[in-house]
């Protein structure tokens, strides 16, 4: 069965005609190209699908966006301001906290409801804060170091 | 996109908080400002050839260098095989098989072809017998490993394709199976397979050096012990997925891959195609780790339903779907046995190694690679060493992150360890006592150079090692719950070499600018950056001249596979010799442009070139030329004659194979434990890797290398396990719950050190970091649990269950 639903995404809004069931994650993906947001599991047991909902992070793969109509969705392609990129992505670009690069864009949406909560975490808060995300590749130790330096910028 | 700032600049200590110094040291920026300010310390064992040129030589290697792609990734543009979607794509889901192993009896998928969106099906009866994935059925008729693939849609979309895999009919005749390779090796155990004699697979991989029983009765103190490790599973991130689409009589496929070219070889093969219609891409690969080096099912299955159909297919497998298909770290029995003069000189060393193959690997040479480091590593004159794989009714082994050596590493390590303390020595010098710094004992070659001497030693001295261990006799010594020790290891290792195929071009265009091309998988090393400095440093220009290609094998060479840690130096090496046939041609170009602007015979020889810049070297008020002059001159100087010259370079290079050396790398790892002896909880608390690396190219990313393996070994060590139900080979780990990988809150400090040993081949001297880093740790952290809490723990991972069991016993 398909629904016609309306959803905000990164500022803009839009209208899709899609299947009831599809996940947020398929919705954004598949009928909005937006294919920054990825997926390792799509079970809510790796973090890789993490974007924002009013400012605080939830699994695209867990959400049905027909709950989330009329909410403000942002995803990595909206964390940009326009060519500017925010200071959690300079970070992370410059200091090779991403290396693989695919789990980052659900690091990074972690990261920032993070810092727009706290602009200043500790090194426990930086912890709690993204202990649901699994890089396979970083060892984590970047990814600490990029957060903490864009709290910085 | 610009850069806000920079934020590789030298620390300044002094005006830095203590806060603010233990979190530069608990990020491995300390290290990476220690290597800036200090360079990296040379290694002090004589090498193959003269010590590696400090880094201050260089204008671009040695240097931190931010990925070239790194804000492409950041901002979500990096385009990975998942983000491939295709118009008019049908997606695809397999059946698999829920039994270890059976017979299909009888197969009906008419239901299901006749569901509304259906467009495609293909079971082992429309895939004639021959038409392999490697050794794997592209669909199985006598399924050999629960998840074995039997039958597979293709429909308008994955819920359709899922609807329909319910409605195929499936009638098995049960067959007994076997998980445990060391019960399968025995006679009269059960057939993984109807068509195997025995599950014992080919000749046993033997060697003999010198006499071992004449060597054991030389010893003074033997020591032996029975080691067994685990399967692991790569997991890496983005799932294996491939995305075909036929033009006409070409095949193209998006994979995640790790070696595009091989997938198009084998592909086109396995259809009777030629390879060079099948186009194989791969720009960004989410992970590998070993697991996106061959070709699988499902590569075929999207190719075969893609042509079926005519349109394009896309095959994501999920998460269970990759736990079942991929390849594993595969489990390894080991019983190894080592004989020692009183003064600790290794005499002898036994070692038998059983591999556990999973349905669908053949041969001995996966226990033969658990074998290398200890037959490499140490001077021993007396060797004997056995090993074999076993077929079981399991997923297939393969390469994962050192493929055997991380196994074998920790069994000789742990044993090291045993020997120094029933020597009454300490383990830094029984192993410093031992080490082979010649060559390889059985092909006589040297090596291209080893800097192991200086790994365990500048570790030792970096880790505090002489005050943190403090001797046998303080063994289990700390009161209360919370137990802490050091432990320590060495490492060799037979990655990381500079081995074929090795073929790159690098361009330098019309306007001066430079592309690489190679077909390298980019994968978080990175890659493409390695390889842009070394064409950098290797032309004298810039590095925002530079560009490097993607994987795809339509446009560029056969650079070879991304595994084995061999990017750096064998797709660097290739690289290098490009960039080295291209400013030979550029300086050609450059003397033509010179002497017609001076009106004198100006030869190559006579120019330098630096940051994109070719000067006359005799006559510095010549204002220098850049690269764009040069081409664009229309003469080239061959020979002394001019000739005249198109305004493009193609500079090529063809590697040859290593005759003439050894290769190996090696590493010293400290590690700190706390064991918990109430909870058997094992947290590591420090740890330091110090890798012998021939020379650094890229500080930043060599240091990030090291902090990803330290962790995936930690897990390896202390909590990975993917394991098999022996009542019903059913796999009860195959999730990312349970299958329990480290994650931000259970990360320590890790240190990172380098040592630069010149290696003779490597391109400026460097070799590879990816496995190594992988193998530092498993055997330390069992050393130092044991110095902290008196239990030594041979089986991995040394989870809470083990430890509990072991305090008891
Ligand atoms: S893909 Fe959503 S948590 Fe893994
Ligand atoms: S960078 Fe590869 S998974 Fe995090």
């Amino acid at each position: 069965m398909k629904t016609i639903l309306h959803l905000r995404v990164n500022g803009q809004d839009h209208e899709v005609y899609v299947a009831v069931h599809k996940t947020l994650l398929e919705v954004l993906r598949e009928d909005l190209n937006l294919t920054g947001t990825k997926h390792g599991c799509e079970l809510g047991e790796c973090g890789t699908c993490t974007v924002l909902v009013d400012g605080e992070p939830v699994l695209s793969c867990l959400a049905l966006p027909i709950e989330l109509q009329g909410r403000e969705i942002t995803t990595v392609e909206g964390l940009a301001d326009g060519a500017t990129p925010h200071p959690l992505q300079t970070a992370f670009a410059e200091l090779g906290a991403a290396q693989c690069g695919y789990c980052t864009p659900g690091v990074l949406m972690a990261s920032k409801t993070l810092l727009d909560h706290n602009p200043h975490p500790s090194r426990d808060e930086i912890k709690h804060a993204l202990a649901g995300n699994l890089c396979r590749c970083t060892g984590y130790a970047k990814i600490y170091e990029a957060v903490e330096l864009a709290s910085k910028t | 996109m610009p850069a806000a700032k920079s934020y590789v600049t030298p620390l300044d200590y002094e005006k830095m908080t203590p806060e603010e110094r233990e979190w530069a040291v608990l990020t491995g920026r300390a290290d990476l400002d220690r290597a800036m300010k200090e360079g990296t310390p040379r290694s002090t064992t004589p090498p193959a050839s003269p010590p590696a040129q400090p880094s201050a030589d260089y204008a671009v290697v040695g240097k931190p260098q931010k990925d070239l792609e790194g804000y492409r990734i950041v901002t979500g543009k990096s385009t990975f095989t998942v983000d491939v979607y295709l118009p008019d794509m049908l997606y695809v889901r397999v059946l698999r098989s829920p039994l270890p192993h059976a017979k299909i009896t009888s197969i009906d998928t008419s239901k299901a072809a006749a569901l509304p969106g259906v467009y495609g099906i293909i079971t082992y009866k429309d895939i004639p017998a021959q038409v392999l994935a490697g050794l794997k059925p592209v669909m199985a008729s006598e399924p050999a490993l629960v998840g074995d693939p039997i039958a597979a849609v293709a429909a308008v979309d994955e819920t359709v394709a899922e609807d329909a895999l319910n409605l195929i009919n499936v009638q098995y005749q049960q067959l007994p199976f076997i998980v445990d390779p060391i019960a399968g090796a025995k006679s009269g155990a059960p057939l993984a397979l109807s068509n195997l004699q025995s599950n014992v697979s080919g000749p046993d991989f033997k060697v003999v050096r010198g006499d071992v029983n004449q060597g054991f009765a030389s010893a003074d103190v033997t020591v032996e012990h029975t080691v067994n490790t685990q399967d692991q599973q790569h997991v890496a991130l983005e799932p294996h997925i491939a995305v075909a689409r036929w033009d006409n009589d070409v095949l193209t496929m998006w994979t995640s891959s790790q070696y595009t070219h091989a997938i198009a070889r084998i592909v086109a093969a396995t259809l009777g195609m030629p390879y060079s219609k099948v186009r194989v891409i791969s720009a960004f690969t989410g992970g590998g780790f070993g697991d996106k080096t061959a070709v699988y099912p499902y590569h075929l299955v999207a190719a075969l339903l893609a042509k079926k159909t005519m349109r394009p297919v896309r095959y994501e497998l999920t998460r269970l779907d990759v736990f079942y298909e991929g390849s594993h770290h595969f489990q390894v029995v080991q019983d190894i046995k080592l004989g020692f003069k009183k003064d600790g000189t290794l005499v002898a060393l036994q070692a038998d190694s059983t591999a556990r193959l999973g349905a669908y690997s053949r041969g001995s040479g996966l226990a033969g690679d658990t074998l290398s480091g200890a037959r490499l590593e140490y001077n021993i004159p007396n060797i004997l060493l056995n090993g074999r794989g076993v077929i079981t009714n399991t997923s297939s082994a393969g390469a994962r992150r050192s493929v055997g050596e991380a196994s074998g590493m920790f069994a000789l390590e742990t044993l090291m360890d045993v020997a120094a303390e029933k020597l009454g020595m300490d383990p830094v010098d029984l192993r410093l006592k031992n080490i082979n710094e010649t060559g390889d004992p059985e092909s006589k070659l040297p090596w291209t150079s080893n800097g192991l001497r200086d790994c365990i030693t500048n570790g030792a001295s970096a880790f505090n090692w002489k005050s943190r261990w403090q001797g046998w006799a303080n063994v289990n010594k700390g009161a209360g719950p919370l137990k802490t020790g050091v432990g320590f290891m060495a490492l060799a290792s037979n990655k990381g070499s500079k081995s074929p195929p090795m073929t790159a071009v690098v361009e330098i265009n019309v306007d001066g600018s430079v592309r690489v091309v190679q077909g390298a998988a980019h994968i978080g090393g990175p890659q493409r950056t390695t390889f842009a400095i070394i064409a950098a440093e290797t032309l004298g220009a810039n590095l925002d001249q530079l560009s490097v290609s993607e994987p795809d094998t339509a446009f560029t060479t056969d650079t070879g596979i991304v595994a084995g840690s061999r990017a750096t130096k064998s797709v660097g090496s290739a690289v290098k010799a490009a960039a080295e046939d291209a400013r030979a041609q550029l300086l050609g170009y450059a003397a033509a442009k010179f002497s017609k602007d001076l009106s004198r015979t100006v030869n190559p020889q006579d120019l330098a070139v630096t940051n994109g810049q070719i000067s006359l070297q005799t006559d510095s008020s010549v204002k220098p030329i850049t690269f764009a002059d040069a081409v664009n001159s229309g003469f080239i100087i061959v020979d002394g004659q001019q000739v005249p010259a198109a305004a493009t370079i193609i500079g090529r290079a063809v590697v040859p194979p290593v005759t003439q050396y050894a290769q190996q790398t090696y590493a010293a790892a400290f590690y700190e434990v706390q064991v918990n002896v109430q909870t058997g909880v094992v947290r590591v608390t420090d740890a330091m890797q110090i890798h012998d690396v021939g020379k650094v190219i890229n500080p930043l990313q060599l240091t990030n290398q090291v902090h990803g393996g330290s962790v995936q070994g930690t897990g390896f060590a202390l909590t990975e396990d993917y394991i098999y139900d022996t009542a019903t080979g059913i796999p009860v780990s195959s999730n990312l719950d349970d299958y329990k990988m480290l994650m931000i809150n259970d990360v320590p400090k890790i240190t990172a050190l380098f040592v630069e040993s010149n290696d003779a081949v490597g391109p400026f001297g460097a070799k590879g970091i990816g496995e190594p880093a992988f193998m530092a740790a498993a055997a330390a952290i069992s050393n130092a649990i044991y110095y902290a809490a008196g239990i030594r723990l041979t089986s991995l991972p040394m989870n809470p269950k083990r430890v509990l069991e072991a305090l008891k016993a």
